[in-house]
This record gives C-alpha cells, sequence and structure tokens, in this order.
C-alpha cells in the first residue's frame, strides 16, 4: 500500500475515485430543478435565431453558447437536462486540455495529474457545469486559450499564431468576460517584458528583452485581429438599442465575496451557515503563509507569473470595477479563473510538504468531495432554486378560481417552465416579456392597483417570491395588507411561496 | 566572494518593498478606525501590538532595502601591520573546547599577533580555574587571570586591556574557532583610521545536531545575513560579542567595554559609533563555534541578549543620544524594539483567550475585511523574508522566535523592575536533564485556550466569530509545539512508555 501511495498509481486511483464521483454527482445535478438563468437559455432559444440573437444581445451576453444550445435543442430536445447534458460534455473535454496545458506548469506527472483531479473535484465547477449555461464552455475556451497561448508563447510558428487568434474570437463570443482573459495575458507579457529592465543589467539581457517587446506586440496584432471579428456584434448590440432590465440586481462585493471565490472553487457553494464558518477558518491560511514560507525547497513552478497573473488580476479588475463603478463580481462569471487556481493550488499545497504532498492533496480532494455531497443534498445551498417544487405544488392545489403570481418579473420563465396547473400567472408587477425591450419602471400605485384588482377575478392568490430585486418586502408588505395571510413555504433559501385569501 | 562560506542573502527588489509600505499603510488606517472598537480594552490591546508589527516590519524594510556588498580593501603589507592581541574569554569552559579555540587561533595567519586566554575561572570560584592557566602554557599563549571579580565578560576584557597593547583587539567566544584567514581578512579594513571594529558572522558548526541548534542558528542565519548586512550600509553593524575585531583606540575612548550592560557588546557598539567611529560587517564566515544544545542554554542565550537589549532601550534610549545619525538611531532602536516582541505575542495571544471564554470582541468591523487587508501584510512581509534570507527562513526558528515570548517578557520585568543582571556564559555542553518547566506556559495556553474553545462551542454554537478566535489559538498552539517538543526528550519518555506497555507478563506458573 505505501508502495503504490507514494507512487504515480495513486493519482490514477485518485483519477478513478473522482471520475466515479463525477458521474455520480452529474447525475443528481441533472435530475434538479430549472433554475430561472437556465430557463432564460431555454426561453432564448425557443425563438428565431435572430429573435434568439436579440434576446442575448438584450440580456447582456454574447452568443456562441446560445448558438451552440439552439443547434442542440433541435438536434436532441429542449428538456433541460437534455441541455445540461451539452455543458457537461464541455467540463469533460475541458480536463484534457486542463491536462496538457498543466506541461507548462509542472515537470511532474504527478503534479499533473493532481492538478487535473482537483479540477474535476471542484463542487464548484461540477455545479455550473451542469447548468445550462455558458459557464462550462467558457472554461473550456479559456483553458484552451491558455494553451494556444503556451504553443505561441514558446514557438511563435503562423501556425501557433492562427490558433491563439482563433481562440480569442471564439472565447471573445463566449462571455463578455472574456476581455478580462486578455488583458491579464496582455499584462502578463508587459511584465515579463520590463522584469529584467527592473532586475538586472538590460544591455547585457538586451536580446530576451527584445524578444518579450517582441512578443508582445505580436500579442497585440493578433489580439486586434481577432477584436476585429467581435465588431459585427457590437454593431448588432448598438443596432438593438437599450438593454434588457432582466439582469438581477447584483449587490456590491464585499472582502467576503472574494474569499468565498476560493472558498467556493474548493468547497463549493455551502450554506450561508457554513460559508460563514469556512470564512472565519482564514486565520489557518496564516499559518499556511508560514509553512509556505519557510519551505527550503519549492517545487519548481513554470510560468508562475502567468498563473498568478491570470487568476489574481481578474479578481482585482472585476473587484476595483464594482467597488468605483457598478457591481460585476459574481462568483460563477470568475469561474474561468479554474484552470490557473487549481494549478496555483496544486503548487501550493504540494509544497507546504514535498514529502507528504500527495497525501495533502488527497485529504483536500477528500473534504472537496464532502462539500461536493452537502451542496448537492443539503436544502439550504444558497443557489438552489426549487422552482420545479414550487411550480408543482402550486399546480396541485392551485384552481381555475386562483391566480399564481411571481416577483421578480423575470422568475416567470422558470416558473412558466414547470408549471401545469390550472391556475393563470402574472408577474408582480406586471410585465408583458413578449414586448421587446426593458423591464419598464413601474410606480408602487400600479401595483396597489393590480393587486386590489384581483379582488374581483380571483379566490386565492399563490405569490412565489425568489430573487429579490429590492422591492421584495414592499410586495409582501402590500398582499399581508390587502388580503388574509394564509401560509408560507419556503422552497429554497431564496424562494418562498405566500398564499393569501382574496375573497 | 563567490567561493567564501557567507552567510545566506539575497537582494530585495525595491518594488516589493515599496509595495509591502503601501499595503502596511492600507493595513495600518484600517486599524486607525476607532469606530469599529467593541471593546475599547481589547481593541487597545491589539492596536498596540499591530503599531509595533508595523514599526518593526518597516524597520526591517529600511534596513534590508540597500545591503552592502563588502570587498575587503586591498592590503598594503608595508605601511599596515598593526599589533594584535586575540583574546579568549573563559569561565569553566570544557577544556577540550578551549583549547580547540587557542590552536585555531595560533593558526591564524599573521606573525604580529599575541593570544590570550582571559580566565575568569577564578572569580567565578572554580576550583579547577588553573586548568586555563595550565593550558596556555601548553600552547606558549598568555593567559590573564583576574583575581578581582566585577563586570562579567566586559570586566574581562577590560581587565585584560590593561595589560596588553595591540592595537587591534580581537576576540573570540571560547568555543569560537577562527579560520586561518579571519585576521588577514578583517585587519585591511583598518588602513581606514575611522574604522573602529570588524564583526564577521557568528557560525555555528553544530546547527544539525538537534532541532534547538538549528533553531538557533536559523535564526542567527536572518540576523547575520540581511540584517547586518543592512544595517552595515547604514553604519549601524554592532559588536556581536565574539569573531570581531576592535581597534584599541577606539574600545579604550570608549571606555572599555561597557560594564553596566549584560550586553555589553551592543552598548559598547552603539558608544564607539557615538563617537564617530565607523564599523563593519564582514559577512563572509570567518570562525565557527557551538549553538546552544539544549533548550535551558537557549533560554539563558536569549534571555541574556533581551536583557540587554531591553536595557539599552530603557536606560541609554539611542534616540536620546547625540552623535548618532538618524540611520543609526532607527538601527539601533530597532534592534532594542525587537525584544518587547514576547509582550506583543502575549497580548495577541490573550485577545482570543477573552472572546473563547466571556464572548468578548474586540473588533466590529466583518472577519473578511480584516482578513482581506492582513492577508496582502502578512503574505508580502513573508515574501520579503523569504527573498533575502535565500529561502533559509525556518519555521523552526519562527516557532522558537514566537515561543520565546516568556523569556522576553521575563526580560522586560526584570528591567523595569531593575533587577541586578548576572552574565551567564552559554553552555557549551549537552546537559541532561529535562527543560519541560520552561515550556510550562504554552502548554498551559493550550491547555487554557482547549477549555476555552469547549465553553465559547457551549455558549455561541460554531459561529464565525467563535472559528475565527479557534483558528487564532490553534495558530499560536501549532506555533508553540516545535519549543514544546525541544523542551523535553519525548522521544525516549515515549520509547520507555511503549517498552514498559509491551513488556511480556511472566506468569508465575
Amino acid at each position: 500500500m505505501k508502495k503504490i501511495f507514494q507512487s504515480l498509481h495513486w493519482y490514477h486511483v485518485l483519477l478513478a475515485v473522482v471520475s466515479v464521483q463525477a458521474i455520480f454527482t452529474f447525475v443528481i445535478l441533472l435530475r434538479q430543478s430549472v433554475r430561472l438563468d437556465e430557463a432564460q437559455t431555454l426561453w432564448a432559444v425557443s425563438k428565431s435565431y435572430l429573435g434568439m440573437l436579440e434576446h442575448t444581445a438584450q440580456d447582456v451576453h454574447v452568443p456562441l453558447y446560445y448558438s451552440l444550445v439552439f443547434i442542440w435543442v433541435r438536434l436532441f430536445g429542449s428538456d433541460v437536462s437534455v441541455v445540461r447534458v451539452l455543458s457537461i460534455v464541455l467540463w469533460a473535454l475541458t480536463l484534457p486540455v486542463i491536462y496538457f496545458l498543466t506541461k507548462y506548469a509542472f515537470h511532474r506527472p504527478q503534479l499533473r495529474l493532481a492538478a487535473v483531479i482537483l479540477f474535476m473535484s471542484s463542487p464548484f465547477l461540477m455545479w455550473y457545469s451542469a447548468e445550462s449555461r455558458m459557464y462550462s464552455l467558457f472554461i473550456f475556451i479559456v483553458s484552451l486559450t491558455h494553451l494556444f497561448f503556451f504553443h505561441w508563447y514558446e514557438k511563435p510558428t503562423p501556425h501557433n499564431r492562427v490558433k491563439l487568434g482563433i481562440a480569442l474570437m471564439i472565447g471573445m463570443y463566449t462571455h463578455y468576460f472574456f476581455w478580462l482573459v486578455m488583458g491579464a495575458q496582455a499584462f502578463f507579457l508587459l511584465f515579463m517584458a520590463t522584469k529584467k529592465l527592473i532586475t538586472e543589467k538590460w544591455r547585457a539581457e538586451f536580446q530576451w528583452w527584445w524578444g518579450n517587446i517582441q512578443k508582445g506586440l505580436e500579442y497585440g496584432v493578433i489580439s486586434g485581429t481577432a477584436a476585429l471579428v467581435f465588431i459585427p456584434w457590437v454593431l448588432f448590440i448598438i443596432s438593438q438599442g437599450s438593454l434588457a432590465n432582466t439582469k438581477p440586481l447584483l449587490s456590491m462585493p464585499t472582502p467576503e465575496t472574494v474569499l468565498q471565490l476560493g472558498l467556493q472553487f474548493l468547497f463549493g457553494i455551502q450554506p450561508y451557515a457554513w460559508q460563514g464558518v469556512l470564512i472565519a477558518l482564514w486565520p489557518l491560511t496564516v499559518m499556511a503563509v508560514f509553512i509556505f514560507f519557510t519551505r527550503k525547497h519549492h517545487l519548481q513552478l513554470q510560468h508562475s507569473w502567468y498563473w498568478l497573473m491570470l487568476t489574481v488580476l481578474p479578481i482585482i479588475v472585476t473587484f476595483s470595477v464594482s467597488y468605483f463603478s457598478r457591481p460585476i463580481l459574481v462568483p460563477r462569471y470568475l469561474i474561468f479563473i479554474a484552470g490557473s487556481f487549481f494549478i496555483l493550488l496544486t503548487w501550493l499545497v504540494t509544497t507546504l510538504s514535498e514529502k507528504h504532498g500527495m497525501k495533502l492533496i488527497t485529504a483536500v480532494i477528500i473534504l472537496m468531495g464532502i462539500s461536493t455531497a452537502i451542496q448537492n443534498y443539503s436544502s439550504l445551498t444558497p443557489v438552489k432554486e426549487e422552482y420545479a417544487q414550487v411550480s408543482e405544488y402550486v399546480a396541485q392545489v392551485a384552481t381555475t378560481r386562483d391566480l399564481v403570481a411571481v416577483s421578480a418579473p423575470f422568475t416567470i420563465y422558470p416558473i412558466e417552465y414547470s408549471y401545469h396547473g390550472v391556475a393563470g400567472i402574472e408577474t408582480v408587477p406586471y410585465w408583458n416579456r413578449y414586448e421587446v425591450g426593458a423591464l419598464p419602471q413601474f410606480s408602487w400605485d400600479e401595483v396597489y392597483s393590480q393587486l386590489e384588482g384581483y379582488r374581483q377575478r380571483y379566490q386565492r392568490l399563490y405569490l412565489i417570491l425568489s430573487y429579490d430585486q429590492g422591492y421584495e418586502e414592499n410586495i409582501k408588505s402590500l398582499a399581508d395588507n390587502a388580503f388574509t395571510f394564509v401560509e408560507s413555504r419556503q422552497f429554497s433559501p431564496e424562494l418562498e411561496l405566500r398564499v393569501y385569501q382574496i375573497e | 566572494m563567490s567561493d567564501q562560506h557567507t552567510i545566506p542573502y539575497s537582494p530585495v527588489s525595491q518594488k516589493l518593498l515599496w509595495l509591502n509600505v503601501a499595503v502596511t499603510g492600507l493595513y495600518l488606517v484600517w486599524w486607525l478606525q476607532f469606530d469599529q472598537a467593541k471593546n475599547i480594552f481589547l481593541f487597545s490591546l491589539l492596536l498596540l501590538g499591530e503599531i509595533y508589527h508595523v514599526v518593526m516590519a518597516l524597520t526591517f524594510w529600511y534596513t534590508v532595502r540597500k545591503p552592502h556588498h563588502r570587498t575587503p580593501p586591498l592590503w598594503s603589507l608595508f605601511n599596515f601591520q598593526p599589533t594584535v592581541d586575540v583574546f579568549i574569554p573563559v569561565t569553566h569552559e570544557p577544556i577540550e573546547i578551549i583549547e580547540a579555540t587557542v590552536n585555531a587561533a595560533l593558526a591564524m595567519t599573521y606573525t604580529r599577533k599575541k593570544i590570550w586566554i582571559l580566565n575568569d575561572g577564578y572569580v567565578a570560584g572554580y576550583e579547577d580555574w588553573q586548568d586555563a592557566e595550565k593550558l596556555a602554557e601548553k600552547y606558549g599563549v598568555g593567559c590573564i587571570t583576574r583575581k578581582r571579580k566585577g563586570g562579567a565578560k566586559a570586566g574581562n576584557i577590560n581587565y585584560a586591556l590593561k595589560k596588553t597593547r595591540g592595537e587591534i583587539v580581537v576576540i573570540f567566544d571560547a568555543d569560537m574557532q577562527a579560520k586561518p584567514h579571519f585576521l588577514t581578512t578583517t585587519l585591511p579594513y583598518f588602513q581606514d583610521p575611522q574604522v573602529g571594529f570588524v564583526q564577521t558572522p557568528q557560525y555555528y558548526s553544530n546547527q544539525n545536531q538537534n532541532s534547538i541548534t538549528a533553531a538557533a542558528w536559523d535564526q542567527q542565519s536572518l540576523f547575520f545575513g540581511p540584517i547586518l548586512r543592512g544595517k552595515d550600509t547604514h553604519n549601524s553593524a554592532f559588536i556581536c560579542g565574539t569573531n570581531v575585531a576592535i581597534r584599541r583606540t577606539a574600545l579604550e575612548a570608549a571606555g572599555g567595554m561597557r560594564e553596566d550592560n549584560i550586553a555589553e557588546d551592543f552598548l559598547t557598539s552603539l558608544t564607539i559609533h557615538r563617537q564617530g567611529w565607523k564599523s563593519i560587517y564582514h559577512p563572509e564566515v570567518l570562525a565557527s563555534g557551538l549553538a546552544p544544545l539544549t533548550l535551558g542554554a537557549y533560554f539563558q542565550q536569549q534571555m541574556r541578549w533581551a536583557r540587554g537589549s531591553l536595557e539599552v532601550l530603557f536606560r541609554d534610549n539611542p534616540l536620546l543620544h547625540s552623535g548618532l545619525s538618524w540611520a543609526q538611531k532607527t538601527e539601533y532602536l530597532a534592534s532594542a524594539l525587537y525584544y518587547l516582541n514576547g509582550l506583543i505575542i502575549f497580548l495577541d495571544m490573550i485577545v482570543p483567550v477573552f472572546f473563547l471564554f466571556f464572548g468578548m470582541e474586540p473588533i466590529s468591523s466583518s472577519i473578511g475585511e480584516f482578513s482581506f487587508l492582513f492577508l496582502p501584510f502578512i503574505v508580502l512581509n513573508f515574501l520579503t523574508l523569504h527573498i533575502v534570507t535565500q529561502r533559509t527562513l525556518s519555521f523552526r526558528a519562527l516557532a522558537f522566535a514566537q515561543s520565546s515570548w516568556v523569556l522576553q517578557i521575563m526580560a522586560l520585568f526584570a528591567v523595569l523592575r531593575g533587577q541586578a543582571s548576572s552574565f551567564k556564559v552559554t553552555p557549551k555542553q549537552a546537559e541532561e536533564g529535562n527543560f519541560l518547566r520552561l515550556a510550562v506556559p504554552h502548554i498551559g495556553y493550550i491547555a487554557v485556550v482547549i477549555a476555552g474553545v469547549f465553553i465559547a462551542i457551549n455558549r455561541d454554537g460554531f459561529s464565525p466569530a467563535v472559528a475565527a478566535n479557534t483558528s487564532w489559538v490553534l495558530f499560536n498552539s501549532i506555533l508553540f509545539l516545535p519549543y514544546i517538543w525541544a523542551a523535553y526528550p519525548w522521544s525516549r519518555f515515549f520509547e520507555q512508555t511503549l517498552l514498559i506497555a509491551e513488556e511480556p507478563v511472566i506468569s508465575s506458573e
């Protein structure tokens, strides 16, 4: 056993275990309720291709993922679990890319496998890779971009330039945050070009320096050329006019948000109470810092600046923009840093103890496995959106004389997807989503009138509240005052059903 | 210098140092927001500690920012061949150790030298005090035996100064064996008439003997690597008691070695600097000796240094002395301040204990906010240390430094109460017995915090506040473990216990 434990074979065993766990996890995740974002995806691809593009533009997204789903649903059907399979396939395709990518980080095959296994074990990545959204495509493209970047960086042949250029083009159409990847890569090249100037006699290193300057300029040309392909999309957005107001209200990120990001990569999206405790354990990271910096022999991490910058810079930029301009930092939007994050993590963990690195990695993977189970099974997991359950319940109890009202208005997408009852559905405040354009402004008088209008027509009101846009309490209060409160049911942490007697 | 044995050191980027300053500034600003104080008493304790940490960090970066790269000047043998007195102060060290030191001193390449054993065995009351005289006779070196007590090691040297005439005085502790080129390397510096002394590293040849020698060396390595090189830049290198060459006129102008402080070397350096002499730190290992072998010896050595430095801080504060440049004042102050560390560690240790037992919280801000500022501060600090020590900084050294809070507090109280100090030579031999008594406060702390954690969980559940404070006490406790481990031969204890347990029961049948 000891011999196995100290050899590469141990990682093969871990890989097998983690693979089984991943399959198991995906089977569970595939069966979960449709979530708001997923319902929006399904809604968008149910339109014509042009209609889908319009929806995508207004929803502040780029169209590659939607285009793929557009084809996918026409080939395999539009059930949410079918669309989720596309994301899982992309997650699986990312794994070999990550493995090839680790060649540019570690010489040792053990460490390369360890990084892939850690990546595979991430409950956070599994959660969003089983969602009918663009996240797994995003990670896949970003990982490919890293890989092609290194192909070009180490061997700038025409072939490699074209590969990198194509990856950049595709990346731009995958997620707007892809620009952060390009920015970080450009910064890395700039840094490398000036690094030696700071630390060494640059005249002696002129050739090296000039080589980096050339690389920086070349990257500018490649990315600039790739950006030209993005212009049609920009023109299309401009032609669409105003953007939709269907985006959930993002809260201002706090330092906890940044800590959460790292913790979520490792331990997934845990119930709020656990998240608080996990963050509170941060002094133990100081101990890790002590141990890390007192190691005499650090395992070699090639291109360490690259991994560091590609992990840290996007966080700094999004946090700064959120702080000084408007909130844009949402942990899942930064999912693309996962590749570099897990490479750095592998290096950090194994450097803490070269002798026991394998055991430490194993311990981390076990913790991640437990976290995955808690995340997927706990009813307190904050990102759970049990729209299917609430819809099923309402369909059973509501009659034709009742009304189902949902707020925030855009949550009608997932409700409508899973609701098959006889009572009518309406949004509060009222919103006609078939009208092109943003969610219109509303006044509280209008909402009050809307609720009062129910008196003549309905017996009971089933008010489904989720995705608080800052006015959920007001709507609750208006309904409480207007009607007789019957009961409240909590289906998931931020999904409440309130039942009122109208007559 | 490349083929010479120097103490590890690496220059650090100025940008990194400025980044350190910026991050530290943000961190300090956060601490100065007094409206976040939840319990003003605990907040003040922590604030005091953090201000201390920031001051120490700033002075450290100031020290290491531009280290001196010394190469000995060319030696004009025709013009400069000073007479040298080599002093080997002894009290009751094992004779074979002194013998090796005398032999090494005799082997130094330079003819105009005279070796002296400064024998304090008589005044120390040892019956075999004459052994040193016999040894001197055997090797044909001088022996100066004091008959009148006073001034400890400094008194011993000062007595010898009166009996000798060499232009340069070289001091080696009884266990410090010089390399043959010690004098030919250090003497050329004295061609500059302004040079008062040349200090070289205090290298421990037994550093790999056990965890204590290793920790002691790791700490020495930080001091003789980046710190003393940096101090050299500011003409603030100080005499470290041994492996040093001092110009007699400089020493005499300072009134000899200062006898009014247990750390006579530190205060003497300060006096020499006040009179405008230059100091040199030559980072090549030119003599090697023995590290303290037991925790008792380590404790004794550290206690002496702590008391001496704190006495300077409270009685001869460098800031109040004329004749020193601001750079020198800063460097001396930083060295003396280091030994207040124990008090600060203690404050940092007890604040979470207050929470665990009584639910008292110092700060109302979020955990995330604090960690957001603290983590970059500590990471950059350690990165800088990691770089300047050329990756030789060890966890053991940190753990021993952290665990020295007891002796540093004892030293502080002794100085504040004006207790008489006595110079005790660091034992050069392994002593039998356990030193668990020196680790009682540490073990006691661990016991107290375990109880505290149970009380806090019982009171609040495993809340974020309980988790954070538990993490801090765990952090402290982990850092005490190497020290506790070194206090007692645990491996022998476990072996014995296991042997007893495994002993077969012999039946009377």
